[in-house]
């Protein structure tokens, strides 16, 4: 099955998720023809604040772990005290991806 | 790379204990074109379920991976991140939209692709955003497909 994307129905939810994303992305303080600008002219720390935020709500703990009741920051402590978030460990996971890509796959 | 992201979700679920969903992240093709598809594509890293047979039919997702010296916001590196994502459609009827996953030196960030467009993410530091970067190989690699 391929999805029609040709039908007026499928064109307006596109146009209303087209708006909310860009409600999302607009700048704040501009008016008039500033804010259609849109995401791409935002400053590099704002358009980085928006990827945090998007990955945050995509990998949500209940997406994540479901009905147990496991966060992603008690994982990140766990991690911190077995070493792996500590720069000067020779389990630093971070030092191993490095190595990694430098080594190749 | 693979071994990495297999070994983090290893790691999390030795904290979180037992998780229904079963993946694992492979660069077994990217030296050899993966099959499954009339075009033939070496994708860098992909993931697929736990046990399924390697091919472009049961990918879950792709992961790109280039040095420091390429250009996330460069025409070229989108057009090679939206060829990736046309191969799946093509081998995959029912797939509606693609994610994948971008690694640049030590930066990261993901594509959103549907049949109307795309959207591009900024790149973050797998150092500086080490919980973000968790959550994001996690969202991949637990997440139910219902929640994509």
């Amino acid at each position: 099955m391929v999805a029609r994307t040709n039908t007026p129905e499928y064109q307006a939810q596109v146009a209303i998720q087209a708006r909310k994303l860009k409600a999302d992305a607009q700048p704040n303080g501009l008016s008039g023809k500033d804010v259609f600008k849109g995401y791409f002219d935002r400053p590099e720390s704002d358009t980085k604040d928006l990827t945090r935020r998007i990955i945050q709500q995509m990998g949500r703990d209940e997406v994540l772990f479901g009905e147990h009741s496991v966060k992603v920051g008690d994982i990140m402590r766990g991690f911190r005290e077995k070493g792996f978030l500590d720069k000067d460990s020779e389990r630093f996971l971070i030092h191993r991806i490095l190595s990694q890509l430098t080594l190749g796959m | 790379m693979a071994k990495f992201l297999n070994r983090l979700v290893h790691e999390t679920l030795v904290l979180a204990g037992p998780h229904p969903i079963h993946r694992e992240w492979s660069s077994r093709y990217c030296q050899q074109i993966l099959p499954g598809s009339g075009e033939d594509r070496k994708p860098d890293i992909i993931l697929i379920d736990k046990g399924a047979c390697e091919d472009w039919r049961n990918v879950i997702t792709l992961a790109e991976m280039k040095g420091n010296s390429v250009d996330p916001k460069s025409p070229t590196w989108f057009d090679e991140v939206a060829r990736r994502a046309n191969t799946l459609y093509a081998s995959q009827d029912s797939r509606s939209f693609v994610i994948t996953l971008q690694f640049v030196g030590d930066r990261f960030s993901f594509v959103a692709v549907d049949r109307g467009g795309s959207i591009c993410l900024d790149m973050l530091g797998i150092q500086e955003d080490s919980e973000e970067y968790l959550r994001l190989v996690l969202f991949f690699s637990l997440a139910d497909r219902g929640e994509w």
